[in-house]
């Protein structure tokens, strides 16, 4: 947005922000920061001017406030920026309404010399106007014939670029103005980037004082960033308070604290809540959280900014709170006015909880029997899903949710391989073996991987660079490949964290064995990494603890382990509680579920944090977190929405509706139909969710999105519809083959000498697992009597029920 | 002819300590007969039981012309009146000995084309059982009462289901073998209680090849089902089985996977208590052989293998986890041997030169039937490390070491992934202070074209010992024929030649097993050990397995003869240095066979006599002159020339071997005082 445009709009939004806040009762202004200390002729402080810091009327006054200086010739203020004027002290005065506050400023070294800096100011000034973005001159063969490091992660680079390419054609030190550094981004000649710098904004002017001092590098003692923090801290804002200014305050090694707020770049998690404006101004866009995330150079820092609607109608209906789950969901939603759904059905709970922890439906026998039964519906609640967590087919439906996971497929792992490790996973998950040890055990495995199952991993994953990638992605929640070619655009991980944990996973050795599609892993005793940037041999390193010194001979696989499972470890339990919450709610409270950053937080941290104490404290069971979440009234909350949930995906107001997965949904074709698939190898009657290897071109999964697994990612798992489902469903071989089927269930009821009643009631109960009602009989029964072939017509019948979404979803 | 089992004792007597019987050759470079050798895929025999008359099914390909089924144990021949002439299965029957050792044995078919590879039998003394139809589905399952043995093969997505009532309380032990006999089946084995629930998964036991064994006590009265398939699920004519079931602990395991001639063989249960006596089957050296203990009460025996050397394998002592309780090592043992009894364990030995020279120390483990992936150090009396080792590209580890002074080194042996229990064994071949010839060769067996040669490789590998090596058949069939050679010192590819008689149906004198007895003319005091390479895993799970498992014997067979036979004329001559002579490589072809035949070198060049150079070329008709000329500076001594010839007609193509010949380079001096002597003796 062009300098000029956003002070017409700031303008036109003071208008009509006075006439709001023209109402507003100010009972109490404060003032950050609350003295200033400037340094040299270009200092600048952005202040944060509030109305009633503590109260739910919280506001934003920084451009309502008059300001007023005690000493123009030391210090000026306006818009509330304070810009040094010449050594001395003054006092800002702010007022509003009848509140009045003041700021001391302290401005030294006025008179003496602030040259641009290169590495602080000139590489953020490229940075906040997208000149070295990925897109543009940062990618890896930039743009134009001009190429800048990716977001300044390499100065000694960029230096030469800007100063010495092309016989330094690109500048004119002598006329700065006239430099093609400055005037294509100001569009005075063609760019096909576009506009970027608008005359005498931060960034232009850094440029081109830059480029008038001769460009030179300051000199070795500079001070350098350390770090940058974001103020305000979490702030909650109500109707009426839409505006919020921002401001960043850089630590330099001097120990020097100044405000680097014109050069940050600024982003915002979510767009349709708060919008943010180069200046660092947040605006109202809806309701909602939102996380705000200011970039400096490679330092970053978040805050997040709530806005609130009242809703007038809203009125808290006060739901039990059974479990902390509830209470701790319940307390985020009544802050957000948000009425959570009620409780669901126990028929929709038992296809739910069927389908969570075993991937197949009810039975019929199954949905009569939980039906029946008399005992108070909480405890039969629970004890439905002790019985499932106890069976076999969970253990099944979960082992094939980690082979997902671990890429378990036979290209990686041989057609033996593949068979072995899915039945290791198998007893761990029937053994409810302690996570902790389950990812030990996977990390630190040597021997046989026919003998010993869990040494696959590193079958799978063939070097430390995989293996980095995969093992922070599953096990710590971290997306971290960006970090292998620079430091991350938008996290804290650099590339001497990537290469750092690669360390750890250099001095794997794998070897065959003799025995056919067997392989030995096994630890060397060399082995380094070497950072490709640096050059720096890399020790290991544990994220944000720092390097370890691992004695000769020890094997650092293990170190790395057991700093990645002790229950301190910031990363392990909330990811993998997470990832549990995730496959039972339907959503993260992160999410995606491996992505954790600081711009990506958890819509409810006290959640989050509480689950993963409850795996912690339970020895890292994954049946007892399952439990404990699945005995909550959260987990139990219909799909129904309310008018004050309608648009709620995030907060987990009520049950996500999702479509089933590949594999449950063709289980379940089976089980209505009573025709189990024939998988090619396999034995008659194995489950989709069964099978060790995704099957070669099976059509139906394929459409529906089974995974591959290539790719240690939830996300390779398609969740999106598309017209190919529709088709299958609608008129595709495996719908139609296994109703038509003479072997299938409609045929054999008929033959049988069942009624059309029973055979509808069957239907029902077998793919929806309630009872038809009777308006749905009455349809189905006139369809039937219509035809002219019963058999025919009762297949429609059938054909309906499965095109359901009611039978096509999860809900 | 085939022999009967030997006795141990009388084969010590046979091969003294300065030779060795090995028979290693046999990946042979020429492609035997031609493509016709039978192929066993699996052998149908209700048991075989040592001392009884058994039936046995054999069922593959080319098995057309069949004339025995060999085993050591006994010739099986085809029952009378099957039809032998097609290529269809054949069954055999013949008695067994009776006092062979329950264990594992070769077999092979021998058909008037040639003879098969080895596949490999269960000599069984638990009560056997057959396999009948109820196991073929889990309603109702094959009711069996214990102990027994059931064999039997499994085809695509089968499984085979056992039923065994148990008391709680009571021990069920089960081990499958599979894989150890040559089958393709990885099998696994679930074991399902009286409410249906699993109680019981078992695949992989260690050193098993992939095959399965468990040890269980029933917790619930009641009918168990015993469930036998592959991990796969696959199957097919390859996919066969041996089940033994007993309310006693099966698995045993040797204490050392490695025993001399003449020493007894400890063996233990897999929690390490001792499993009772143990007998030792007779072995023609350097290969597995069974080794069997009784059960306890019970009818039947615990089985497990050795590897039986000639000499004294010195064993471990514990404790010996340090360099200061290094186990002290005798001067006169040829192996050390020990094993890994928990995770982690590492052992020590220290050995004492007499004085500089080569030391050699090469791990026995996979081949010896043991899962150690072994690590050997080898350090010096201050402890530096001087040399390690894992492996030795397909083979386990290997140090040679030039000792350069009288005094203690130390050896340190570890698992590599630090794994341990009963099965984790190791044995160390151990040369210090002598010289030692080392002869490799995957173990096969050799198809000999009637009125022609058939050839392998044998490569030897001398260390502290650098002098010519008298190689000689023993016990060879009457019907084949080997030349004894003399190969020179720098001759360490060597391909053995056998040539078998020119005419006539094949008969029993036609094929069998022998040995190849390696000797150093010069120095009885040089040891030759045997290293048998296994043959190559397959690429993956579909193709057919094979079992590491070797012999020490080999066997051989005749053939039908090809298109063309060499020979040469002479077989054995002098040539003195600075002079060249001739030899005629003479050729017998079958009609129509008119092209040309490339005669070269079979060896490397470079390995013959330095000085003396080979002068072959091109057939054309059935005689060709080849010089060998010897330098004026030609190393003397004896040296063998191998030449081979090819030929290739339409999309025919054969090499074939000529036999070898002897020359001895003698000395220009001797050579004219030998010719001067003559003419004074005339």
């Amino acid at each position: 947005m062009k300098t000029s445009s956003m002070l017409r709009l700031l303008s036109a939004g003071f208008i009509v922000l006075g006439s709001v806040y023209a109402d507003l009762p100010v009972r109490e202004l404060t003032v950050f920061p609350a003295n200033v200390q400037l340094d040299g002729p270009r200092g600048i402080q952005q202040l944060l001017v509030t109305a009633n810091a503590d109260a739910a009327d919280i506001h934003d006054a920084t451009v309502l406030a008059e300001y007023a200086t005690s000493d123009a010739a030391v210090a000026e203020i306006s818009d509330g920026v304070i810009r040094a004027r010449g050594n001395g002290s003054a006092t800002i005065s702010i007022r509003l309404g009848e509140q009045q506050i003041s700021v001391p400023v302290t401005v030294s070294g006025f008179d003496q010399a602030a040259p641009v800096v290169f590495h602080t100011e000139v590489l953020a000034a490229l940075t906040k106007s997208g000149c070295n973005m990925g897109a543009c001159h940062g990618s890896p063969s930039g743009k134009g014939g001009f190429r800048l490091s990716l977001r300044g992660y390499d100065p000694p680079l960029d230096l030469v670029t800007l100063r010495g390419e092309f016989f330094n054609r690109r500048v004119n030190v002598l006329k700065p103005d006239e430099s093609l550094l400055l005037r294509k981004p100001l569009m005075e000649v063609a760019h096909g980037g576009g506009r970027r710098l608008d005359y005498n904004d931060p960034s232009h002017m850094v440029l081109r004082q830059w480029i008038a001092e001769g460009m030179k590098v300051e000199p070795e003692g500079t001070p350098e960033l350390q770090s940058i923090k974001l103020f305000p801290s979490p702030r909650v804002l109500r109707d009426g308070a839409d505006r919020q200014q921002l401001v960043v305050l850089g630590t330099f090694s001097d120990g020097a604290v100044r405000d680097v707020t014109a050069l940050t770049a600024f982003d915002t998690s979510d767009e349709s809540i708060a919008a943010i404006t180069p200046s660092g101004v947040v605006t109202r866009e809806g309701r909602g959280e939102a996380t705000i995330l200011a970039r400096y150079l490679d330092r970053m820092s978040t805050t997040q900014i709530s806005y609130l609607t009242e809703r007038k109608e809203f009125e808290w209906t006060n739901p039990a709170e059974e479990t902390q789950i509830d209470k701790l969901v319940f307390a985020k939603l009544r802050q957000l006015q948000i009425q959570p759904s009620e409780l669901c059905s126990d028929t929709d709970f038992l296809r739910r909880a069927t389908l969570d922890l075993t991937g197949r439906l009810p039975t019929p026998e199954e949905a009569a029997a939980f039906a029946a039964e008399q005992t108070d519906s909480a405890q039969k609640r629970a004890q439905l899903v002790d019985r499932l967590l106890d069976s076999d087919d969970h253990a099944v439906y979960w082992s094939m949710k980690w082979s997902d996971l671990l890429r378990v497929n036979s290209k990686r792992l041989s057609s033996t391989g593949v068979h072995k490790f899915r039945r290791w996973l198998f007893e761990v998950v029937r053994d409810d073996m302690p996570l902790d040890q389950f990812v030990h055990r996977l990390l630190t495995a040597t021997g046989n991987t026919q003998l010993n199952p869990a040494a696959a991993y590193w079958k799978s994953s063939r070097d430390e660079i995989d293996a980095v990638e995969t093992t922070a992605q599953l096990f710590l929640g971290v997306r971290i490949q960006c970090a292998k070619c620079h430091n991350h655009p938008f996290e804290k991980w650099t590339q001497d964290d990537y290469y750092g944990m690669a360390a750890a996973f250099k001095r794997v050795g794998r070897k065959p064995t003799g025995l056919p599609e067997d392989e030995f892993i096994f630890v060397q005793s060399s082995g380094e990494v070497t950072q490709p940037r640096t050059g720096q041999t890399m020790k290991v390193r544990l994220l944000l603890e720092g390097d370890v010194d691992v004695a000769a001979g020890d094997d650092r696989r293990v170190i790395f382990a057991d700093w990645l499972v002790k229950p301190e470890n910031p990363f392990f339990a909330r990811s993998v509680a997470n990832r549990i919450w995730g496959h039972v709610v339907g959503r993260g409270i992160v999410d995606p579920v491996d992505d954790f950053r600081d711009s990506n937080p958890p819509s409810n941290p006290e959640l989050l944090n509480y689950l993963a104490e409850e795996l912690t404290g339970s020895g890292y069971s994954s049946r007892h977190l399952l439990r404990t979440i699945m005995a909550s009234r959260v987990y139990q909350l219909s799909s129904r929405r309310n008018q004050f949930n309608n648009d709620d995906e995030i907060y987990f107001s009520h049950a996500t509706t999702r479509m089933l997965t590949a594999e449950q949904l063709l289980d379940a074709i089976c089980s209505v139909t009573g025709l189990p698939e024939q998988f090619a190898g396999m034995p008659g009657g194995t489950r989709a969710v069964a099978l060790v290897d995704p099957p070669e071109g099976h059509k139906f999964l394929q459409v529906f999105g089974q995974p591959q697994r290539e790719l240690p990612c939830e996300c390779e798992r398609s969740t999106d519809s598309n017209l190919s489902q529709a088709l299958q469903l609608i008129n595709g071989p495996t719908v139609h083959d296994k109703l038509r089927s003479d072997a299938g269930n409609i045929h054999r009821w008929i033959q049988e000498g069942r009624s059309d009643e029973q055979i509808i009631d069957s239907l029902y109960l077998a793919a929806l697992s309630r009872p038809v009602l009777p308006g749905e009989k009455e349809t189905a029964l006139a369809h039937i009597k219509a035809g002219e072939d019963r058999v025919r017509s009762v297949e429609d019948v059938a054909w309906a029920i499965i095109n359901s979404k009611e039978f096509l979803f999860q809900h | 002819m085939a022999d009967s089992l030997p006795k141990t004792d009388s084969l010590r007597r046979f091969f003294g300590r300065s030779i060795i019987a090995c028979l290693l050759l046999v990946r042979f470079v020429t492609p035997n007969a031609s493509g016709q050798d039978p192929v066993i895929n699996r052998i149908d025999c209700a048991g075989w039981v040592p001392g009884t008359t058994v039936t046995a099914t054999v069922r593959g390909s080319s098995l057309q012309s069949a004339l025995a089924l060999w085993t050591p144990l006994g010739v099986l021949r085809p029952v009378e009146g099957s039809d032998l002439s097609k290529d269809q299965p054949v069954s055999f029957s013949g008695a067994l000995s009776a006092d062979a050792v329950p264990g594992i044995y070769p077999a092979r078919m021998v058909t008037s084309h040639g003879v098969s590879e080895s596949s490999w039998i269960v000599a069984e003394d638990l009560p056997v059982v057959a396999l009948t139809a109820a196991a073929d589905a889990r309603d109702p399952g094959q009711e069996l009462t214990l102990p027994c043995a059931v064999s039997g093969h499994l085809t695509a997505v089968t499984s085979r289901f056992f039923r065994v009532q148990l008391e709680a309380g009571q021990t069920l032990s089960g081990e499958v073998y599979a894989r150890r006999l040559g089958s393709s089946l990885d099998p696994v084995l679930r074991l399902l209680g009286p409410d249906g629930g699993e109680v019981l998964y078992s695949d992989d036991q260690p050193g098993a090849e992939g095959d399965s064994g468990f040890l269980w006590i029933a917790k619930q009265t009641g009918s168990h089902l015993l469930e036998l398939r592959d991990v796969r699920y696959s199957g097919g004519e390859r996919h066969h089985f041996h089940l033994r079931l007993a309310h006693a602990a099966l698995e045993i395991n040797a204490v050392h996977p490695v025993i001399g001639t003449g020493q007894s063989a400890a063996v233990v249960l897999q929690n390490g208590a001792a499993a009772g006596d143990a007998v030792v089957a007779a072995s023609a050296g350097h290969e597995l052989v069974p080794v069997s203990s009784p059960i306890p009460d019970a009818q039947g025996s615990r089985i497990t293998a050795v590897v039986v050397v000639d000499g004294i394998v010195a064993a471990e002592q514990e404790p010996n986890q340090t360099a200061e309780t290094a186990t002290p090592i005798s001067a006169d043992a040829v192996a050390l041997a020990g094993g890994f009894s928990e995770a982690g364990d590492e052992d020590w030995f220290r050995l004492s030169a007499a004085g500089a020279g080569k030391l050699l120390l090469t791990a026995r483990t996979r081949d010896a039937g043991s899962p150690v992936d072994l690590v050997v150090t080898l350090f010096d009396a201050a402890g530096k490390q001087l040399a390690e080792s894992d492996d030795t590209g397909p083979r386990d580890a290997e140090i040679e070491f030039a000792v350069p002074a009288a005094g203690d080194y130390l050896v340190r042996v570890r698992e590599l992934a630090g794994r341990g229990g009963a099965a984790w064994t190791y044995a160390v071949d151990l040369t210090l202070d002598r010289g030692t010839v080392v002869v490799t060769t995957p173990a096969d067996r050799l198809n000999i074209p009637r009125g022609g040669s058939s050839s392998g490789v044998l490569t030897v590998r001398r260390v502290g010992y650098g002098g010519p090596l008298k190689l000689e058949a023993v016990q060879l069939p009457a019907g084949l024929t080997m030349q004894p050679i003399v190969v020179g010192s720098r001759q360490s590819t060597v391909p053995l030649t056998l040539t078998a008689a020119g005419s006539g149906d094949v008969t029993d004198a036609d094929w069998g097993t022998f040995r190849v007895r390696i000797s150093a003319p010069d120095n009885d005091a040089v040891q030759q050990t045997l290293q048998l390479v296994p043959p190559p895993p397959p690429k993956n799970a579909d193709e057919p397995f094979r079992s590491r498992r070797t012999r020490g014997d080999f066997f051989a067979g005749a053939a039908p003869g090809l298109e063309f036979s060499l020979r040469t004329e002479p077989t054995v001559l002098k040539v003195a240095q600075g002079e060249t002579v001739s030899i005629k490589v003479l050729a017998t072809r079958s009609e129509g066979w008119t092209v040309p035949v490339e005669v070269s070198l079979a060896a490397p060049a470079d390995q013959l006599n330095p000085g003396v150079t080979v002068t072959a070329g091109s057939m054309a008709e059935n005689e060709l002159e080849v010089k060998i000329a010897a330098a004026a500076d030609a190393g003397p001594g004896p040296c063998v020339v191998f030449l081979q010839g090819k030929s290739k007609k339409d999309k025919t193509e054969r090499t074939l071997p000529v036999p070898p010949i002897q020359i001895e380079v003698t000395e220009k001096a001797a050579a004219e005082a030998a010719a001067q002597e003559q003419p004074a003796q005339q």
